[in-house]
């Protein structure tokens, strides 16, 4: 038989599966205490995702095979938001972070997943600005080529800043920063 | 680390040693075009695997001696690789039967329905709308293709629809750029893929899209003439208005 609210569990748990690596095995409905039980078949190694949707729920019990949750959740609109924020950001940490940049509904998220909302770099030289650049630049799976493509800059000009081997133009700067969505802040 | 899905043995390798996820595509949005959907968590991440029917073809009224639905996306990969257009790797497995990798990220509709209109970059929508013109691309919905928020860029996915010889109707993503960025419509665009497509010759064409019937060939070509004079997004919407 199915649970109540099952359309949107089964909303959730899609959401859930399409962030996750371990494979969610099931979904049972205890009706005596009115909970919803999801299964896994856990990876080998350690789902980084899994645990931080673990801790952005409500949970009434947990370990590595199966986590329990109220059944009344799947009807609040917390849930809701929940499979949203899920579908959305597939629990990666730059779309994450935008998510709660574009709506701030999304921030307290942040805040439950250690994630701060602002995260402000200090820059004293070249070399500081180049490793803070290249660092979110890898973080993000971009290759030169894609971000010579966003910024109009030469592969040759930005390998050079990655080197440190040459300084750089601040208009040719404030376009790598633009493409990777950064503010800057000069006090 | 970026798999590449260039060995067959190697993907099936992968998807028999993976594990099925059917919770995952429950509300894929499908529109019952594509017999077997199929999503995979392998050993190199989630990998997407679609087999169309005979009866798929006779309903989008294509000839699979043309061309099936899976050699025509197969072709369309091929050809965006070609012109470094950035599309989800894939790979043909039998004349039916494609894999690509998942990309984790929304697609217009879900982004649209969940959240907030799409905010778009001209660059990004003139290069998607080139290549769907050049590909004759007539299914491009709001759930074929990808909304990337963080880079605002759309990625274009389910190019199966391709290469045939009649037009189709404008794609969802240049209607809401029509609509919300009207400013920016006869802003004349700097395109490096519109100079690969201008200097792609017949042969390099022929060599991606091996079309095996001659009038969709003959549009192919042709197409790619018609865009040799396009340099604005409005250019290639009158394109599709006069058919």
């Amino acid at each position: 038989m199915k649970p109540p609210h099952s359309d949107r569990i089964d909303e959730f748990v899609n959401a859930m599966q399409l962030c996750i690596q371990s494979v969610i095995s099931g979904v049972t409905w205890d009706s005596s205490k009115n909970t919803i039980e999801i299964g896994f078949n856990p990876v080998e190694k350690k789902d980084e995702k899994l645990v931080q949707i673990k801790r952005l729920l409500p949970l009434e019990e947990e370990n590595e095979h199966r986590l329990k949750i109220k059944l009344d959740y799947f009807k609040s609109e917390a849930c809701k938001k929940l499979t949203t924020f899920l579908l959305l950001t597939r629990m990666e940490e730059k779309n994450i972070q935008k998510l709660a940049e574009i709506d701030s509904s999304y921030a307290p998220f942040l805040s439950k997943l250690g994630l701060k909302e602002d995260v402000i770099f200090n820059v004293n030289n070249l070399k500081d600005a180049s490793a803070f650049v290249f660092k979110l630049v890898e973080n993000r799976k971009l290759t030169l080529r894609e971000l010579s493509q966003k910024t109009g800059l030469t592969q040759v000009a930005l390998s050079n800043f990655k080197l440190g081997k040459s300084d750089m133009r601040l208009s040719s700067f404030l376009k790598i920063t633009s493409a990777l969505g950064l503010k800057l802040k000069l006090q | 680390m970026k798999w590449r899905l260039k060995n067959r043995n190697h993907v099936r390798q992968w998807i028999e040693g993976g594990e099925k996820l059917p919770l995952a595509t429950q509300n894929y949005p499908s529109r019952g075009q594509t017999a077997i959907q199929e999503l995979y968590q392998t050993k190199i991440g989630k990998l997407f695997l679609k087999k169309v029917s005979q009866r798929n073809h006779q309903e989008c009224q294509i000839h699979p001696k043309d061309g099936t639905l899976a050699e025509r996306e197969y072709w369309a990969f091929c050809l965006a690789s070609f012109l470094r257009l950035k599309v989800p790797e894939l790979i043909l497995m039998d004349s039916l039967t494609t894999v690509q990798i998942w990309f984790d990220l929304p697609d217009g509709r879900q982004y649209t329905t969940a959240q907030k209109p799409l905010e778009l970059q001209g660059n990004n929508v003139f290069d998607c709308a080139l290549f769907d013109w050049l590909t004759a691309q007539v299914d491009r919905h709001d759930a074929n293709y990808l909304y990337d928020f963080v880079q605002q860029e759309i990625i274009l996915i389910d190019s199966g629809h391709a290469f045939l010889k009649y037009s189709g109707s404008l794609p969802d993503y240049l209607r809401i750029f029509e609509a919300a960025y009207k400013n920016e419509l006869h802003k004349k665009q700097a395109s490096s893929l519109l100079d690969r497509i201008k200097n792609c010759s017949k042969d390099d064409l022929k060599k991606q899209v091996p079309l095996r019937n001659s009038e969709e060939k003959e549009t192919l070509f042709a197409r790619q003439q018609q865009l040799k004079q396009i340099d604005t997004i409005a250019g290639i919407i009158h394109l599709y208005r006069i058919g």
